[in-house]
Formats: structure tokens, C-alpha cells, sequence
């Protein structure tokens, strides 16, 4: 049978969204009355337009034209860029602005294949110091440089 | 004549060189923090605040009126270049100024944005000194059932916005409706979907969802196939807009001026829905809509001169009654107040040199702001040639530095992160990201004016229909929808649009 | 179990040596004041007006930080956990007395327990203020009018707990009026539908009625002060119209969590009291219908805050209008 089978995840996953914020919006949240609508009233309005949306598209897919491939998906820039920015937020709030900076960049750099060690150091050295002049000294964000604010 | 006396008053103050320089200052500050990501001109102005006590009253208006506006300059710029939209409203510049920089026509976008952003500037400023009183009874029309009309219709008019199915897009922002409800009710103060993180309480971190599905999702693009191409851009041809690119934006920016003005006035969203509007309007206009998404000049002219129109415009319920439309227009009530000026409408009779001082400032400053755009242009387009992987640990790291300086909340950097995989997946799986952010902003307002209508009119549905105003937008909403969901016209859509990349 | 207590302990122990070591040497470095609203308020104008005297009496950059959400709670709840060596403040006002009475289960500070009053600095003043279509002249016909609407009439609130919603619900419960509350996020906002007449009243900060009272697009029935107010000497007060209880001002005042030492508490105090009674700062204030305070001790405020809490709780109770 020919279907396109990105288009039923894409429709599941709105259904499970929509289970997601229905379930708990009706179990945990008042719904109220039309008058005074409480607060599940509205998403759990939304999440049942949501999870009718992702059932006709999973529906209209089946049958449909194949789905062409998802193509390569770059893991090691995915888990090294989301761990740059996770790595930022663990160290910011402690020791401050450059050990933040500095692993986020060094670890950013070598998402891309194409990164050489030095070019990396060389980047990170250079980031750091024109982030720190522009947002620092520039904006004067307060953010401290090293350690806790 | 009284409005010529007036101007002039205002030239007189706004030329004077303390003024000239501030604005000239704010507008530059403004540009600054509009290209960077995160740090937004609420930021900045609230930043700035304390330094303006010094000033006076005039100066120091100036100068966080020239942060605005400059911002809308600025966030454009990013946009266009790197597909990272500072501010909700430059998300829709992002759509075809993004792939107008791919095919290396990253100058005439830019171009065109600065253009068309002064045109309207300039347009919506005259309004402004002209009909700011009447204006101000058309803003005080709307009430919760004509906000709720004019959102949904919003909403429905933004699946426009997408070259692929109508339905998936509509999907998105439903499910960027229910992000934006995270967070405390304001009705009753309840907690909703914030499973015990007391950072939620105030909701997802706009600026964190915006740049996490735009740019961090574009990064792991953009790496999938590095081995194969070098992404970014191809050639660049050309600094400026060419002569046919002026002819075909000449039209959308025309619109997207009048359709920014006259939603500008209205507080929350006014601004954002119009760069929408003049997205949607455009794409139906246009002989070939097929092209809107893949490099429409008209894509870029009209929503950026919409944006700069109705930024310009929201100053008028503030100016006029004191109401701010916006965050960074409540700061700037809080200026005039530690000023000692009481805002509202007796400003304009008690304060005429402040009134008309910061409305010519607001012209000067957009010239101002064409004159420092246009020769940084050259310097912006040479930024793409920096090899991709060199540029995206920079735009790692100032996303994390403007996500975090917002409220130096570290869950916005999470937010971030889980953003960007999200966006990605999303897009993996064939979805757009625009109309998800624009149903996250307008969501919660939708909800909140819903709900205040059902109060008003003791839980009778009716009332969204028996409003005029509110009934005719409803029924537009509706034809709207009907056409979009049409069978036949979905059908011819999908053979039209279909496009992987 | 044994490591969290182990791990509260010794953060208690750091801390207490902390607050010690630095009450010698405070103010040492930058202090933060944070107000638990969106910027731009008339608490933040007022506080900035302040901390500019205090920061030079004390020799210290204060910056004001505003973290708005829930209500004022998520700010104040920020405060309630920063570390007590003088360097983190909160604005207190109303709201911070009064939802400990609209949450009792889920607030999770005491504005009592988890916080030591420094000193109040100022107060503001709120109005009785109507569409300027509505057919009324005074107070009395104003009651009038909504008892014969009959509970259509409905009532703009701006966060749950602020003066601006209690207060008008002490004033329907003493004149026995029937009215919805329209809620809204902070005071401008629901400006442009009073303006509009979509709602019948709101007790609004003297601040913003007063302009528009002025250019004729309101109508201000009462002052809710025991004396006029300077702008609009022909608005009678809540006592003159009959309502005394309805004296219900709004102060400005500052607290740090509770455990700061004394000795800085003190140095706060003395130099909020410096400053208040400057003629600058009186005139500073007054622009933006800010009344400076007299100069009171920390035991003072404490007591006023105690007195609020009691009086919101009243109100609140009488209302039924807890939330859990």
C-alpha cells in the first residue's frame, strides 16, 4: 500500500500532542462555564480542534503519494549545538560570562566537520572577546564576567 | 495653518543638537539590539531608563522612541541573513528575505527592507501629526469581541503564509495556541501545564521559542549535508535593489504602509498582525503566488514597510490617552512619569513641544536610520560569505547571551535548546514555523479577549455576532476559511506548492 | 533524604556566615531592587525616584530589576529565596499583603515570616472613576444606576489582589451593589474599555484618572483618601460620600528576606528616611501622585503590613474570592 508515512507521524504527533495538553488541561484544570470560563476551558477547546487536525492528516496520508526520504540527520551537530547551549546555562549562572562563552563556542565549533582544533581555539578566543566587549561594555547587559552575580 | 505651526515647532525641537544626537544614538542602539538575536528593545530600553532621568523630558523621549523604531530596522536585517528574526513581526521578513540571501540576493532584500521601512515611517508619521484624535475613537471601538474577531481572522488569514498544506498549517498554530498558554492564567491566577518549574509561571520565553525553531533549527539544516554543498550563499549579485525590484515592490510597500497604519493603532498585536496581513495580501495579489516563499521581493517590501507603519502608529493610543500598546511603550510612560508629565491626551495641549518634538523626531530618526541602513549593507552581505562554520558558533553564542539577558533565567536557555530540536523535528516532518510562532503570541491574547467578551455578555456567544464590527470580521474569517478549505482549491494548491528541500 | 539535609544545613550555615561577615562591610557591592511588576508602573517611577538618593547615601549602585508574573508572586517569591545580606530588596506594596489571603494553600511565601520590613516611602491614591457617558453625577446616583441594572453592570479589575480589585469589592459588599469583575493585566489596559464604556466603573490609580478626568473622557466620583486630592479639588472623598472604610490607599515600601542583619536594616531605614523628607523628593513624587511617607522605623512598617494583611483578608474572605 502506498502511503506517506511522514505525514502519519506528523499526524500522531499532533494527536499526542493534543492527548498531552487535552488529558491534563481536562483532569487538573477547572473548565468552568461559558460565562466564567475557567482556565481549561480554552486549551482544552484547542486540544480537541488540535487532535481532529492530526487524525485528517495522518488520515489524507494514507493512501497518498510515498514520502520522499528524511535525508541524512546531522547527530553530532545536533547533540553538540544543544550541548553548547546547555553547557552555557549550567556555567553562566555560577561562574559568569567567559567560562560560559568559551565552552559553548568550543563546543559549537566542532559541530561541523570541517572544524580544525585550531581554528577552533582561534574562534573561541575571538568570539569571546568581541562578545564580551559588545554585550558587556557595549549594552552593559549585567551579566558578570567570571562568578556568581 | 495650525499643523504647519506645529511641525514646525517639532523641527525646532527635534533639530536642536542634543536632540539630533539622541536620536541618532537611539536609533543606532536600536539597529544594534534589533540585529543581534534575544535582546530586544524592551531590554534595552529598560536598560536604559535610569540614564535618561538626566535628560529632559524631550531628549530622553527621543532616544527610546529611536531604540523602537531602530529595533524594527535591525531585526529585519538578521532575518534576512541568517533566518533568525529578533521580534515576532520580522519572523514573516525571514520567509522570502531568508531565500532571497540564499540565491545571493541577500542586498536587494535588505535593501528593499530599509526602503520600504522609511517609507512608511515617514507615511505613518504624517498620520500620526494628522488624525492621531480621530484615530484614537476608531482604537477605543475595539473591545474584547472585535480583538477576538480580528485575532481568529488573523489566524486563518496567516495559513497563507505557508507554501505547503493549509491544514498542517493551521495544525501549527493551534499547537502554538496551546504553547502560549503555559503559564499563570491571569483570570484566576492558576498554574497551566507548569508541572512544578516555578520559571513557567510565566510562561515559554518568547525570544527563546523564536530563535530555538528558527535559528538553532536552521544550524542542524544547514549541517545536514555538509560534506556534499557548502550552504549559505551562492553568488552576490548586486548591493542594492534593481530597478525592477523597486518597480515590483513599489505596490506592496504602498499597501503594506496603509494596512501597518491602521492596525498599528490598535494595543497588542496591532503591529504584528499587519506584517501578517500584508504577507497574505501580497500573496494573493500576485500573479504567481508560488513564488512567495522561494524569493518574493513583494514577500519582503510589503510586511517590512507594514511593520515600521504599525510600529510608528502605536504610539498614538499612548500619545493620545496615555494607553501603551506594548512593553516598550509602558517604559516609556514610566519615563515621562519620572519626568513629571502625566500621559494622556492633555500632553498634546499642555506639552506641545514634547508632542510634536518626538513626532518630527520620529522622521528625522527614520531618515536617519535609511542613511546608517543602506551603506551597512555592503558589510552585512559580506558577513555571508564567512564561511558557515565559522558563523554559526557566533550565532550560538549571541543567542544564548540575548536569550539568557532577557530575565537571566536559565530555563529560557533550555527553553532554547528544546526549541531548536523541536523545530527541527517539525520541520523534518514537513511543517512550517511561522504560523506556530504566531499563534504562541496571539494565542493567549485570543484567549484572554474570549474570555473577558464571555464576562461582559454573561456567557452568551451571541455577543461576538450581534457586535457589528466584530460580526463583519467574523464573516470574513469565515469566507476566508471556506476558500482555503475548499477541496478543489486544496487540491490545485498542493500541485502548485509541493516542494522538498 | 539525608544528603538534601545535609546539603540545606550547610547553605544555611554558608549563609548565616555570609550575612555576618558582609554587615561589617555592607553595602559592598551593587544592590538589586526588584519590583515584582511590568516595568514602567508607578511603584517603579517612585522607586527609581528613591533609590537615586539611596544609592548615594549608601555608596552603592542600585539597580531596579523588574520581575513581573502571577500577580507580583513570582518576583517576591524570587526575593523570598535570595540570600540575606542586604543586597537584594523588594518594592513591597498592597499585593503583597493580600495574596496570602487569595492563595492560602499555594502561595509559597509569607509576607510575614519569610520577610523583615526595612521602611514605607510613599503612598498613592485611587479613584472612583466612570465611563463620562454614564447618566451619573455623584456617588449616590451612581449606586442608583447600577442597582437598577440589575447585575449587568460589570467593573474592570487589574490583578487579582491589587487595590484596584479589592477595593471594589469592599465597595460592593458596603453598598450592596451587583457587579462582574472584567480582570485585566495591570491598570492600562483596561483604560481604553472604561474609556469606551464597556465597563460601568474602576477604582483607577489617581495617577492615570486624573488626566483624563480632566480632558472630560472620565468622570471621577470619589478619592479613596481621607483628604482631596490636589489635582481634582472637586472630587469629594470616600468619607465625605459616606464609604470611611473605603480610605484604601496604596503604599510603597521596602523589605529584604528575612535573616538580613539588623545593623544593615537599620542603615536601609535611616537613609529611606533621609531621603523622604528632601523637598526634591516630595516634589519628584508628587508629580507622579506619589505621596512621600513620614519617616517610620522598620517596626512601624511592620506593623502597618500586619494591619493590611488582616484588612485584605477581611475583604477577601467576605468576597469569597480565594482561588484555592
Amino acid at each position: 500500500m502506498r502511503a506517506d508515512f511522514k505525514d502519519i507521524v506528523a499526524g500522531l504527533l499532533l494527536l499526542a500532542a493534543a492527548l498531552f495538553f487535552g488529558l491534563i488541561g481536562f483532569s487538573q484544570l477547572p473548565l468552568g462555564t461559558s460565562f466564567r470560563m475557567g482556565p481549561g476551558y480554552f486549551p482544552v477547546l484547542l486540544s480537541g480542534l488540535l487532535g481532529v487536525m492530526g487524525l485528517a492528516i495522518a488520515g489524507r496520508a494514507i493512501g497518498a503519494g510515498a514520502a520522499v526520504s528524511a535525508g541524512q540527520i546531522p547527530w553530532r551537530g545536533i547533540v553538540l549545538t544543544s550541548g553548547a547551549t546547555i553547557g552555557f546555562a549550567l556555567l553562566v549562572p555560577r561562574y559568569g560570562l567567559v567560562p560560559a562563552l568559551v565552552v559553548a563556542i568550543l563546543l559549537s565549533a566542532f559541530a561541523s566537520r570541517r572544524m580544525t582544533p585550531a581554528l577552533a581555539l582561534a574562534l573561541t578566543a575571538g568570539l569571546t572577546a568581541f562578545c564580551i566587549l559588545l554585550f558587556r561594555y557595549g549594552l552593559g547587559v549585567p551579566i558578570p564576567l567570571l562568578g556568581a552575580p | 495653518m495650525e499643523l504647519t505651526s506645529h511641525l514646525l515647532l517639532g523641527l525646532q525641537v527635534a533639530i536642536s543638537p542634543t536632540n539630533l544626537l539622541f536620536c541618532f544614538v537611539g536609533a543606532l542602539l536600536g539597529t544594534l539590539v534589533g540585529v543581534l538575536p534575544g535582546i530586544g528593545p524592551a531590554a534595552t530600553v529598560a536598560l536604559l531608563l535610569p540614564i535618561t532621568f538626566t535628560m529632559s523630558p524631550e531628549t530622553s523621549l527621543i532616544m527610546l522612541a529611536g531604540i523602537y523604531y531602530g529595533a524594527q530596522y535591525g531585526g529585519s536585517t538578521t532575518a534576512i541573513l541568517i533566518n533568525l528574526p529578533g521580534e515576532a513581526s520580522s519572523a514573516v521578513t525571514a520567509i522570502d528575505g531568508y531565500q532571497m540571501a540564499r540565491q545571493g540576493r541577500a542586498g536587494a532584500a535588505l535593501g528593499i527592507a530599509a526602503i520600504g521601512s522609511f517609507i512608511a515611517g515617514s507615511f505613518a508619521t504624517l498620520v500620526i501629526a494628522w488624525f492621531a484624535e480621530p484615530l484614537t475613537t476608531v482604537a477605543l471601538k475595539f473591545g474584547p469581541a472585535e480583538y477576538f474577531s480580528l485575532i481568529l481572522l488573523g489566524l486563518v488569514a496567516s495559513t497563507a503564509l505557508a507554501h505547503g498544506s493549509v491544514l498542517k498549517a493551521l495544525a501549527m498554530i493551534v499547537l502554538g495556541m496551546l504553547l502560549g498558554l503555559v503559564g499563570t492564567d491571569v483570570n484566576s491566577g492558576q498554574l497551566r501545564y507548569t508541572f512544578g518549574v516555578g520559571e513557567l509561571a510565566d510562561g515559554l520565553g518568547i525570544v527563546a521559542i523564536a530563535v530555538g525553531v528558527f535559528g538553532i533549527a536552521e544550524i542542524f539544516r544547514n549541517l545536514e549535508n555538509e560534506q556534499e554543498r557548502e550552504v549559505g550563499v551562492k553568488t552576490v549579485s548586486g548591493l542594492m535593489p534593481s530597478a525592477a525590484d523597486l518597480k515590483a515592490s513599489a505596490a506592496p510597500i504602498a499597501r503594506g504602509t496603509a494596512i501597518g497604519t491602521i492596525l498599528g493603532v490598535l494595543p497588542g498585536g496591532g503591529a504584528l498582525l499587519a506584517s501578517f496581513a500584508s504577507y497574505a495580501v501580497e500573496k494573493k495579489l500576485a500573479k504567481d503566488p508560488s513564488r512567495f516563499g522561494k524569493g518574493a521581493i513583494e514577500g519582503v517590501a510589503g510586511p517590512e514597510s507594514a511593520n515600521n507603519a504599525g510600529a510608528q502608529t502605536s504610539f498614538i493610543p499612548m500619545l493620545t490617552l496615555g494607553l501603551p500598546a506594548n512593553a516598550v511603550m509602558a517604559l516609556m510612560v514610566g519615563a515621562m512619569t519620572i519626568q513629571g508629565i502625566a500621559p494622556g491626551p492633555s500632553v498634546i495641549t499642555d506639552k506641545p513641544e514634547l508632542f510634536w518634538g518626538l513626532i518630527a523626531s520620529m522622521w528625522l530618526g527614520n531618515l536617519m536610520l535609511v542613511l546608517l541602513n543602506l551603506p551597512l549593507i555592503g558589510i552585512w552581505v559580506r558577513l555571508l560569505s564567512v564561511p558557515y562554520y565559522i558563523l554559526f558558533p557566533g550565532i550560538i553564542a549571541f543567542s544564548a547571551i540575548g536569550v539568557y539577558s532577557v530575565a537571566s533565567n536559565v530555563f529560557d536557555l533550555y527553553t532554547l535548546a528544546a526549541f531548536g530540536l523541536i523545530g527541527y523535528l517539525l520541520v523534518k516532518l514537513g511543517f512550517e514555523l511561522t504560523p506556530l510562532l504566531l499563534g504562541f503570541v496571539l494565542g493567549p491574547m485570543m484567549e484572554t479577549y474570549l474570555r473577558r467578551a464571555m464576562v461582559l455578555s454573561r456567557g452568551d456567544p451571541s455577543y461576538l455576532v450581534t457586535e457589528p464590527l466584530s460580526a463583519a470580521l467574523l464573516a470574513a474569517t469565515a469566507s476566508l476559511l471556506c476558500l482555503l478549505l475548499l477541496p478543489s482549491v486544496t487540491r490545485k494548491r498542493s500541485e502548485v506548492f509541493v516542494e522538498e528541500d | 533524604m539525608l544528603k538534601t539535609i545535609l546539603a540545606a544545613t550547610s547553605g544555611l550555615a554558608l549563609a548565616v556566615i555570609a550575612a555576618t561577615a558582609s554587615a561589617q562591610s555592607w553595602p559592598d557591592r551593587q544592590i538589586r531592587m526588584i519590583i515584582p511588576f511590568p516595568p514602567g508602573g508607578q511603584q517603579e517611577v517612585a522607586s527609581r525616584i528613591l533609590v537615586e538618593k539611596l544609592s548615594a547615601e549608601l555608596g552603592q549602585p542600585i539597580i531596579i530589576e523588574s520581575r513581573p508574573g502571577a500577580d507580583g508572586n513570582v518576583g517576591t517569591e524570587a526575593v523570598a529565596k535570595s540570600t540575606p545580606d542586604g543586597n537584594t530588596w523588594l518594592g513591597s506594596s498592597v499585593p503583597f499583603t493580600t495574596q496570602v489571603a487569595l492563595h492560602p494553600k499555594s502561595l509559597r511565601y509569607s509576607p510575614t515570616k519569610d520577610f523583615a520590613p526595612v521602611a514605607t516611602f510613599g503612598t498613592t491614591t485611587f479613584m472612583f472613576t466612570v465611563p463620562a457617558e454614564l447618566p451619573v453625577k455623584d456617588l449616590k446616583e451612581f449606586i442608583a444606576y447600577i442597582k437598577a441594572q440589575k447585575g449587568k453592570a460589570s467593573y474592570a479589575g487589574s490583578g487579582r489582589g491589587s487595590v484596584v480589585h479589592l477595593a471594589t469589592e469592599k465597595f460592593k459588599q458596603s453598598a450592596g451593589l451587583e457587579m462582574e469583575m472584567i480582570p485585566y493585566a495591570g491598570q492600562p489596559p483596561a483604560i481604553s474599555d472604561l474609556l469606551a464604556g464597556r465597563v460601568q466603573f474602576m477604582a483607577l490609580g489617581s495617577v492615570f484618572a486624573a488626566p483624563l478626568v480632566k480632558a472630560g473622557k472620565l468622570k471621577a466620583l470619589a478619592v479613596m483618601d481621607t483628604k482631596r486630592n490636589a489635582e481634582l479639588p472637586d472630587v469629594p472623598t470616600v468619607v465625605e460620600a459616606g464609604y470611611p472604610d473605603l480610605a484604601l490607599k496604596s503604599f510603597f515600601g521596602i523589605h529584604v528576606p528575612k535573616g538580613t542583619p539588623e545593623a544593615v536594616i537599620q542603615r536601609i531605614n535611616a537613609a529611606v528616611n533621609k531621603a523622604i523628607v528632601m523637598p526634591e523628593i516630595a516634589e519628584r513624587f508628587a508629580k507622579s501622585n506619589v505621596d512621600a511617607a513620614e519617616p517610620n522605623t522598620p517596626q512601624q512598617y511592620g506593623a502597618l503590613i500586619e494591619q493590611q494583611v488582616a484588612l485584605w483578608a477581611g475583604i477577601v474572605k467576605a468576597a469569597g474570592i480565594e482561588t484555592d
